[in-house]
């Protein structure tokens, strides 16, 4: 068969010429596994609950609440609602509610082996439809029964071998905060990485009404809060907009104009995190990294294309027409991307779990193999053969035999896709250095707050009394160095607070923080007019940040004004200076501080709270925690012990900035790597064809220098042309990357110059080997070679 | 069998025209052994190529058995390519990647024969040319003349009424040239092919029962 003779021709050039073959195949592998990998991850992010039936017809409900500049979304409600929801409106068929209330962190604990507990991150109360409701598998128990009496729950497999083990986890119990018992009803897979609900035990909500802490939230209806998220289940997905109007006209949020959302379930993945900002930029950089990998092996193939001349001339001359030509290097090509292909999936596997834990993506495994993955890789496939098999099988079969190839054009149309290449290679470059840039200010740029050496150590409510107990032990701890206490650990959430202005009758947002005054010098926040001690800690003075004077307009002499703050008169006593409380994203916001004494028993009385630990840099950590964690168990022994680091907590507020570096890294490697196995190709065949000339102008008396330069030249100004490109490009895409942060880096010289500098070493690198090896060639044998 | 009328070839030079051929009257016929022959550049090769449908003509009317080629469809050309024509290339063009068998059966398989047909034709060829035990190997570990041998089974295997060789002894020392040409000649007498061969030596070009002398372009009988 003809196929057979077009594999054994392409496979024996294949085999024959080791170097050029695995260039062109290692960078088709290259680009392939990338493809793979962001198409996957692309993939996995639309695919967020669409997996669950009737997962159009599911919209979580909103509330959008207008306060003059502000506006602020209310996702969580009171438990009435739901039920009136549907009473009163025939679109809605059904509808289900889930809370996380006081479920976070909670000590689940085996009730046969008590040693065995745990705080719990993914704990969630749910009504009795919920497994009917969504899609969730369920691998033992009914789906409609499994939550239906009180202190009843679903735990996932994963949950069921922990606590478990090898026994049967259905029917036995499970001691919740200490003090509920609740019995396994049913066992869950556990849930897909693709699920925006992720929960580990689902509690039925029925539950509540025997709890103490949780009676009064089913039963509170005053406004239209509450812990609840509400899901509607509609009879049809477009009823959605008329239900939004009657919703709006009816729900109110005291004085306040409230509109209601209904959210698609499907676009929970989407509006609730950030990183689908970056996501629309994934497929364009698979695109072009892929564009990359396949322009690699065009402009190889197509440089090659001398060698293939004669073959293609005698084909032509036995019979074959250019439909026959064109054939044969489409099958060519689908043979090397077969092989790259192997190649990626094998990259692919043994490379997917450390690339997903570096870019921080989690993807189920079975994700891996189901259907629209399997698209993805044969879409990937015939794509990389059409695409590369192109240009080649256009340009060759297209050769007529007694003109000779003109490949004077197409050297230049390599050139253009090379200078394509390096255009990307350089504008990622530029890009991850100012993605670096802008990280390292995040990290460094001076904030007003101290966040060298503190520990910050959360404690629950169940601590009660003994909180200052606790405080002085672990102030007393050699390698302690000072203590402080707030309300929450910083960077992870401030109370929001109403301020009415009487003269405007306006009202403003106030981010509130509740710390006590040690907190204060612990961090080494810096007051611009400190309050009179005596005035400190009393219930009815507030701090405020500069923001807040100028939001206020109280500028002119603000100590002694009295702000109306949620209902409540507070006098100013002191001004700190503006120091970033939440992330660089945004620019500083008007805070107050609500201070309480150090001695007072505001802490751990009924509520929950975090010690602040400054530690001596010398300190030894573990041994440290150790000793705290023993002093925690002591005084706490109900709820476990926790710690994070505030640099760490500081950190992780740039997670997607970082995510996003770590991804540019990664394509930028890759695409330097692509571009520069092009240019070897395309030195070695540049250094092959003008051997004889080289050998020649040897004998002449040319010198090394000279040679080197006379082959390197073409190549080095193909790299200055991208460089000339790819500056303003990169310089634009940054800037308006730069604009979302209120704190940035300005764009730099240098910035260009580096990455102009690593390009140019890039591609010498790339060509370097083989320019020498042409240079350093005996004349003797370079002329023999090319006299036959 | 091949008449060509008033063919010409040129290249546009400036505002002239550059001519290879000029006004080209040739008859050959079913059955002849024609040697043409004449000084390198004289156009010999474009006029071998010409008939060969490798190349078209700027100008005037190739008829093949009396039909116009100019006029043929794409397809019937080709047909005329792979059934009726052989061609012997000075370089011997095998392709490289390709064993001898492979060569040879490569022709044959753009004419979509099949399978045991294709394996029988190639087996006679090789037997013929006595080649059998090389059948395995590839191009370059064959000597010159053993590669033209291959060429030659490559143009016959397909069984072609006419065989264009393009100076096919020009790589080859005079005792391999001698056993090319009588195989050429036995080829013409016994199989009936007709054979047209551009040449520079006048040793070969007696092979043939006609020899055509072209200079700058021009046929000088």
């Amino acid at each position: 068969m003809l196929l057979d003779n077009y594999i054994q021709v392409a496979w024996r050039n294949l085999t024959s010429r080791k170097l050029y073959s695995g260039i062109k195949i290692g960078g088709l592998a290259a680009g392939l596994c990338v493809g793979i990998l962001i198409l996957l991850f692309v993939g996995h992010e639309l695919s967020y609950d669409r997996w669950h039936k009737g997962s159009d017809k599911i919209f979580t409900l909103v509330n959008r609440l207008k306060l003059n500049t502000d506006t602020i979304q209310l996702e969580k409600f009171n438990y009435a609602i739901a039920p009136r929801i549907r009473e009163e409106y025939s679109s809605v068929n059904d509808y289900s509610r889930i809370s996380n209330a006081l479920a976070n962190d909670v000590v689940i604990q085996s009730v046969k082996n008590p040693a065995l507990k745990d705080a719990e991150q993914n704990i969630m109360f749910a009504d009795a439809n919920f497994f009917s409701f969504f899609s969730f598998e369920l691998k033992a128990g009914s789906a409609t029964a499994v939550l239906q009496q009180p202190f009843s729950m679903v735990i996932s497999e994963q949950m069921a071998k922990k606590y478990f083990g090898q026994t049967m986890a259905i029917g036995q119990q499970l001691l919740y905060d200490n003090k509920y018992l609740f019995q396994v009803t049913g066992i869950m897979a556990d849930m897909p990485s693709n699920s925006s609900i992720k929960a580990d035990f689902i509690l039925s909500a029925s539950s509540w009404n025997g709890m103490d802490a949780l009676k009064t939230l089913v039963t509170d209806s005053r406004g239209n809060g509450g812990p609840f998220t509400v899901f509607l289940k509609l009879n049809n997905p477009t009823d959605a907009t008329l239900l939004e109007k009657q919703l709006t006209g009816e729900i109110k949020e005291g004085e306040f104009p409230v509109r209601a959302i209904l959210r698609p379930f499907i676009d929970t993945h989407k509006e609730t995190t950030g990183q689908v900002r970056y996501l629309k930029l994934f497929p364009l950089v698979a695109g072009l990294i892929l564009l990359m990998a396949f322009i690699n092996y065009m402009s190889l193939t197509t440089a090659n294309a001398f060698r293939r001349v004669k073959e293609i001339s005698i084909r032509k001359s036995l019979g074959a027409n250019y439909k026959h030509i064109a054939w044969q290097f489409y099958v060519e090509s689908g043979i090397y991307a077969l092989i790259a292909f192997g190649a990626a999936i094998l990259l692919f596997v043994f490379l997917h779990n450390t690339l997903f834990a570096r870019f921080d993506i989690k993807i189920d495994d079975r994700f891996l193999f189901n259907p629209i993955a399997i698209s993805i890789y044969l879409g990937l496939l015939i794509l990389t053969v059409l695409v590369s098999g192109s240009y080649p099988a256009f340009i060759l079969s297209r050769y007529k035999p007694a003109e000779g190839l003109r490949l004077g054009k197409h050297r230049s149309v390599t050139k253009v896709l090379t200078v394509f290449q390096f255009v990307i290679a350089g504008i990622l470059i530029v890009s991850s250095i100012i993605i670096r840039d802008q990280l390292h200010f995040f990290k460094h740029t001076n904030t007003g707050v101290n966040r060298d050496h503190i520990l910050m150590l959360p404690f629950r409510s169940s601590i009660g009394t003994n909180y200052q107990t606790y405080k002085s032990q672990v102030a007393a701890l050699k390698e302690v160095e000072g203590t402080g206490t707030a309300r929450y650990p910083l960077y992870e959430g401030v109370d929001i607070w109403f301020v009415n202005d009487e003269e405007s009758k306006s009202s403003y947002s106030l981010s509130v923080l509740q710390v006590d005054e040690p907190l204060i010098r612990l961090c080494d926040l810096q007051w611009k007019e400190k309050p009179i001690d005596l005035k400190l800690g009393a219930s009815n003075t507030i701090v405020l940040n500069e923001t807040a004077v100028r939001n206020l307009n109280i500028d002119r002499a603000p100590i002694g004004k009295v702000v109306k703050i949620g209902g409540l008169n507070k006098e100013v006593v002191g001004i700190v200076k503006d120091f970033n409380f939440s992330s660089l994203h945004r620019a500083i916001t008007p805070l107050a501080l609500f201070i309480e004494k150090e001695n007072s028993l505001a802490w751990g009385k009924e509520t929950s709270g975090c010690l602040y630990v400054k530690f001596s840099p010398r300190a030894n950590l573990p041994g440290l925690l150790n000793q705290i964690d023993k002093i925690h168990a002591g005084i706490d022994p109900q709820s476990t012990f926790q710690y994070q680091f505030l640099d760490d907590a500081f950190n992780r507020m740039y997670k997607e900035e970082n995510q996003l570096m770590n991804i540019f890294d990664g394509f930028t490697a890759i695409t330097i790597l692509i571009a520069a196995l092009g240019l070897l190709g395309l030195a070695t065949f540049s250094a092959e064809q003008r051997t004889k000339e080289i050998g020649i102008r040897k004998v002449l008396g040319a010198n090394l220098g000279q040679l080197v330069l006379l082959l390197s030249k073409e190549f080095i100004k193909l790299v200055f042309v991208s460089l000339i490109v790819a500056t303003p490009v990169a310089w634009y895409l940054m800037k308006l990357w730069l604009q979302q942060f209120a704190y940035r880096v300005e764009l730099n010289v240098w910035m260009f110059m580096l990455s102009a500098a690593l390009v140019l070493t890039v591609a010498i690198i790339a060509i370097g080997w083989q320019v020498l090896k042409a240079a350093l060639r005996n004349p003797v044998t370079s002329l023999k070679i090319t006299s036959d | 069998m091949i008449q060509l009328q008033k063919i010409s070839k040129y290249y546009p030079v400036g505002l002239g025209r550059n001519f290879i051929l000029k006004e080209i009257d040739l008859t050959i016929n079913e059955g002849e052994f024609v040697s043409i022959m004449g000084p390198s550049g004289s156009g010999k090769s474009t006029l071998l190529h010409i008939m060969g449908l490798l190349e078209e003509p700027s100008d005037g009317q190739y008829l093949f058995e009396g039909e116009r080629v100019d006029r043929m469809s794409e397809k019937k050309r080709t047909e005329l390519h792979r059934g009726s024509i052989g061609f012997v290339f000075q370089a011997y063009h095998l392709i490289d990647e390709l064993t001898v068998y492979e060569n040879i059966e490569t022709p044959l398989l753009y004419k979509n024969i099949s399978s045991s047909e294709r394996k029988s034709r190639v087996a006679d060829v090789l037997d013929r040319f006595n080649i059998v035990a090389k059948k395995d190997l590839f191009p370059s570990q064959l000597s010159g003349g053993q590669q033209q041998l291959v060429g030659i089974a490559r143009a016959i295997v397909s069984e072609p009424r006419v065989i264009l060789a393009d100076e096919p002894t020009g790589n080859l020392h005079s005792d391999q040239a001698k056993s090319i040409m009588e195989l050429f000649k036995e080829l013409n007498e016994k199989d009936k092919i007709t054979i047209v061969q551009v040449t520079h030596s006048d040793v070969n070009a007696t092979y043939g029962n006609r020899i055509i002398q072209i200079r700058d372009g021009h046929i000088r009988s």
